[in-house]
């Protein structure tokens, strides 16, 4: 025992067996517990930044507050995309609520939409993600479930019809009431927006919607800096985040400052009507009231403000 | 200290009323106010007057026949079709390109019964006729058009046909529309077959998909 007692450690001087045994279980302690928070620490430092870990939710944003998010954004996409973009909110118009309609009889089925909607939004490259489905079905059925969205043949095939299908921002969205967080919510111009830094990913909405309309980011969208759009809303086509839904806005950050959607532009038929639904006098009032439209799925009461028709 | 709170409630009172005040003024003068560019307002809608107007793209001009020969600024000289139709009397039966011994070969119509007549103006080839007799310029062809496909032409003039670009709200910025001849030739004026673009590649539930995620 006396050897032993004589050995004494440099620094700490005279420690018995219990202070030894203390340090050391307190040293182990603290390793562990910095290995355990290491994940935390390293996604806290570097992925998120503490301002967008304390950020509010869109509709409690003050106007200071959304400016100062939109352009920690737009600084995020230069450092992240090395791109200059413009990131903005523009509200919804008093006096308007869109309607967008589609002449069947017109759709060859190129699926140009689909590709405009991809480079206006910012999709994806690498998945090919895009807002609009195009299914091409037989004549004389609306059976949504034999639609093929995989062809690759010339079109319009003689016996068949094509049926692009894209968020019908329903006025009873399904998506919006299992929302558990109430990330997604309708705009007073009938467009639902998702917020896509309160989003939790959790695809509740994605399974609601009967449509297959909402996406999902699995991974951090790939875009190169020359293809990005850097015109962008905070509520549409802004990068979205990985692990969050997205889903069509009728390309809102145009159409609040009046202009048409890109899929519209991009139709080569013109099978596309746009436009705001409490005008009288707009165009997509004149499909409504002299065609005979109909919408997708009627049964289930999700009221879609996207229309389809036949020419008569 | 009871005297300070006495007042700073006061103070707090009176700035209140003043803020009250004030916010209750610029209602009013809201409720008021009439802003001759917001446009009318009718039945609680507003209808802001069209400040832009719409362009229609792609009418084409009088053709010609190529002769080979460039002008000044390098481009085709062209013929122009009374060259040789004014000196030829008019085959009022010919309906199609390949009936005749002379140029227009190759040029298949596809266009219902019509007769090169029906539409061109056999007194002066550098026009068109209506079916009524009038001659009318080749950039007016939408007359022509419309004469027979009334529907189409009727949902044209609604917005509802044909394609667009720029702007829905028309108080807010121009639009761009298509002429009829953009999508439809006049020869064979059905819309041609095209390749799709852009294969989706997130589909589930495809036999031949590539890879599961």
């Amino acid at each position: 025992m006396s050897e032993s007692r004589s050995i004494q450690l440099p620094v700490i001087g005279q420690v018995d067996r219990r202070t030894a045994l203390k340090a050391a279980g307190a040293t182990l302690g603290a390793a562990a517990f910095a290995k355990a928070v290491a994940p935390i620490v390293e996604w806290a430092s570097q992925d998120t930044s503490a301002s967008e870990f304390l950020q509010k939710h869109f509709k409690e944003l003050s106007d200071n507050e959304l400016t100062q998010v939109m352009h920690r954004l737009e600084e995020e996409t230069k450092e992240e995309y090395g791109a200059e973009v413009s990131i903005s909110d523009t509200r919804p118009q008093k006096g308007v609520k869109f309607g967008y309609a589609l002449n069947l009889s017109i759709c060859i089925g190129c699926r140009k939409c689909a590709e405009a909607c991809h480079k206006e939004n910012n999709h994806d490259r690498s998945s090919g993600n895009s807002y609009i489905r195009v299914l091409e079905m037989d004549k004389g059925s609306l059976d949504l479930e034999s639609g093929n969205a995989d062809y690759d043949h010339p079109v319009p095939q003689p016996d068949k019809f094509y049926m692009p299908v894209q968020c019908q921002q329903c006025d009873h969205p399904p998506c919006v009431n299992v929302c558990p967080v109430e990330a997604t919510w309708k705009e007073d111009d009938g467009v639902v927006v998702v917020d896509y830094n309160w989003c939790i990913g959790c695809r509740y909405c994605e399974a609601a919607c009967p449509y297959h309309a909402r996406r999902f980011n699995w991974t951090k969208p790939e875009v190169p800096a020359e293809e990005i759009n850097p015109n962008q809303g905070y509520l549409s086509n802004r990068i979205r985040p990985q692990g969050v839904i997205e889903k069509c806005t009728y390309c809102l950050h145009r159409t609040r400052e009046g202009r048409l959607p890109a899929c519209l532009e991009a139709c080569p038929t013109g099978a596309r009507v746009f436009g705001n639904l409490l005008d009288p006098n707009s165009e997509i009032s004149y499909v409504l009231r002299t065609k005979r439209v109909f919408v997708l799925k009627e049964e289930l009461g999700t009221q879609p403000q996207f229309f389809y028709f036949f020419d008569t | 200290m009871k005297q300070s709170r006495h007042a700073a409630i006061s103070w707090g009172g009176l700035v209140l009323a003043v803020l009250t005040g004030m916010a209750a003024a610029v209602v009013l003068s809201a409720n008021t106010r009439s802003d001759p560019t917001q446009g009318s307002v009718e039945n609680g809608l507003t209808n802001p007057p069209a400040k832009f107007s719409t362009t229609i793209v792609g009418a084409s001009e009088a053709p010609g026949l190529p002769t080979g020969e460039l002008d000044v600024l390098g481009k085709p000289v062209l013929a122009n079709c009374t060259t040789c139709h004014a000196t030829r009397e008019a085959n009022l039966a010919t309906s199609d390109g390949n009936q005749l011994k002379e140029f227009h070969q190759g040029l298949t119509t596809q266009h219902g019964s019509l007769q090169c007549v029906s539409c061109h103006n056999p007194g002066d080839y550098s026009q068109l006729r209506l079916a009524s007799g009038e001659s009318i310029e080749f950039t007016d062809s939408i007359r022509l058009c419309a004469q027979c496909h009334g529907t189409q032409y009727r949902d044209y003039l609604q917005g509802a046909h044909g394609g667009m670009t720029g702007h829905w709200d028309l108080s807010q910025g121009a639009r761009t529309r298509n002429h009829c001849l953009v999508c439809h030739d006049s020869h064979a004026p059905k819309y041609q077959p095209v390749m799709p673009v852009f294969h989706p590649r997130d589909l589930p539930d495809v036999p031949h998909r590539e890879k599961h995620p």
